[in-house]
């Protein structure tokens, strides 16, 4: 800290010298070029005074009592809350990892059943495929790329185990129009796709919400 | 029992234990809030919300200055009251007046003394409520609490040298005014 700042008028000390002067808030060094200073300098004398006179009101301002007690009711335990805890923290995260953990446990039962062909319908169903014009697929076994550019409005008849033959068609009509009861002869029932990507779905999504929550609360 | 034993008592859940720092402290606490807010009633407030906070921190402090850290959160409480949208900025500078933030006249005061110190409390807290806030915090700190610059700084949580600009500031602001009203000081006060 300067001594003589430039905000001091023609030499003098500054006021924050003379304020810290009357604490003894300076160092050695300081206090004693003040002290030397205030033997030949009237103005810092009477800066000096008129500061130790403020301090000394101050000081003897009263001290009010209090109004009344603060003490807090006993026992007190039992309203102090616990601390705040925010909603993706650790118990939540657990509930929703579970919830993640049987989605995925749910889709692969669905998955591998669908693949055992013990769930869905029976493959010896004919299936009938309807398109969105008066048109319909039929899927009954006949041979994979003879279904190739379907004219619209056309009946066709498609033997079950013709997959392939269902993926060409893709373009000639959607995947909405499938009569959920669809079957191929490889246990493949396309009746519980729904259900599979729903799972999917949720899976992902919960895992992923999971994952973001994680990085959040290891970041507080 | 110290401060210390009391302070560890309290972390386990022994509200007498907490009582008994309350008792310790609330009359400085409840006085610093009377500083810098001007009002009886909202230091009151402000006393009771710093130790009620205080107490359900209390598992926060780790270690250290306990004072600065129950004044840290009474001096906050006071800034969000000063700070908060339904404090009337021109409130009560009329009413501090009449406040008792004066002890009563002891027996060995004549009332015309009485009179006067009265009238000069009031003006001393009228002076410190139009003080800036950074200001007038330090100044009670420091001035009117008797703490040290360094306490000062760690309950602000600013720099000793900040602590000392504000308060050479603060000072020169109060000379200012009370060089107005010279009739009210004591005689000792009179002469500079």
């Amino acid at each position: 800290m300067k001594l003589f700042s430039r905000s001091s008028v023609d030499g003098h000390i500054s006021q924050e010298i003379v304020s810290a002067f009357l604490d003894g808030a300076l160092s050695t060094k300081e206090m004693s070029r003040v002290d030397h200073h205030m033997t030949s300098c009237e103005v810092c004398v009477q800066e000096a005074d008129e500061l130790r006179s403020v301090v000394s009101v101050l000081r003897a301002m009263p001290t009010v009592p209090a109004p009344r007690s603060f003490a807090i009711p006993v026992p007190a335990r039992a309203w102090v809350p616990e601390p705040s805890r925010p909603w993706w923290s650790p118990v939540p995260l657990v509930g929703l990892r579970a919830a993640a953990a049987g989605a995925a446990i749910a889709l692969a039962i669905v998955f591998a059943g669908d693949l055992s062909g013990n769930l869905g319908s029976s493959p010896d169903v004919p299936i009938q495929v309807g398109l969105a014009e008066p048109a319909a697929v039929i899927i009954s076994g006949t041979p994979a790329g003879a279904e190739k550019s379907l004219p619209l409005g056309e009946d066709i008849v498609v033997d079950a185990g013709t997959s392939a033959a269902v993926e060409n068609t893709a373009d000639t009509f959607s995947s909405a129009d499938i009569q959920p009861s669809l079957v191929t002869d490889d246990g493949f029932s396309l009746g519980l796709w729904p259900l599979e990507l729903g799972l999917l779905i949720l899976v992902v999504a919960l895992g992923g919400f999971n994952f973001i929550l994680r990085r959040r609360s290891s970041s507080l | 029992m110290d401060e210390q034993t009391l302070l560890q008592a309290s972390k386990d859940g022994d509200a007498e234990a907490y009582n008994s720092l309350v008792l310790q402290y609330q009359t400085s606490i409840y006085n610093v809030a009377l500083r810098m807010v001007g009002e009886t009633a909202v230091a009151e407030d402000i006393a009771q919300e710093t130790f009620v906070s205080a107490y359900r921190a209390l598992h926060t402090f780790a270690a250290g200055n306990f004072r600065a850290w129950l004044f840290r959160i009474a001096t906050n409480a006071c800034r969000d009251h000063l700070r908060s949208a339904h404090v009337r900025r021109n409130t009560s500078l009329d009413l501090l007046v009449e406040n008792p933030t004066f002890s009563v006249a002891s027996d060995e005061e004549s009332p015309e003394d009485y009179t006067v110190r009265r009238e000069l409390s009031s003006f001393i807290q009228q002076s410190l409520t139009r003080l800036p806030e950074d200001q007038r915090v330090v100044l009670i700190l420091v001035d009117i609490q008797a703490f040290s610059y360094e306490e000062a700084a760690q309950i602000l949580k600013t720099p000793v040298g900040t602590v000392k600009s504000r308060l050479s500031r603060a000072r020169e602001a109060m000379r200012a005014t009370l060089s107005t009203q010279r009739e009210l000081l004591p005689g000792q006060f009179r002469s500079g």
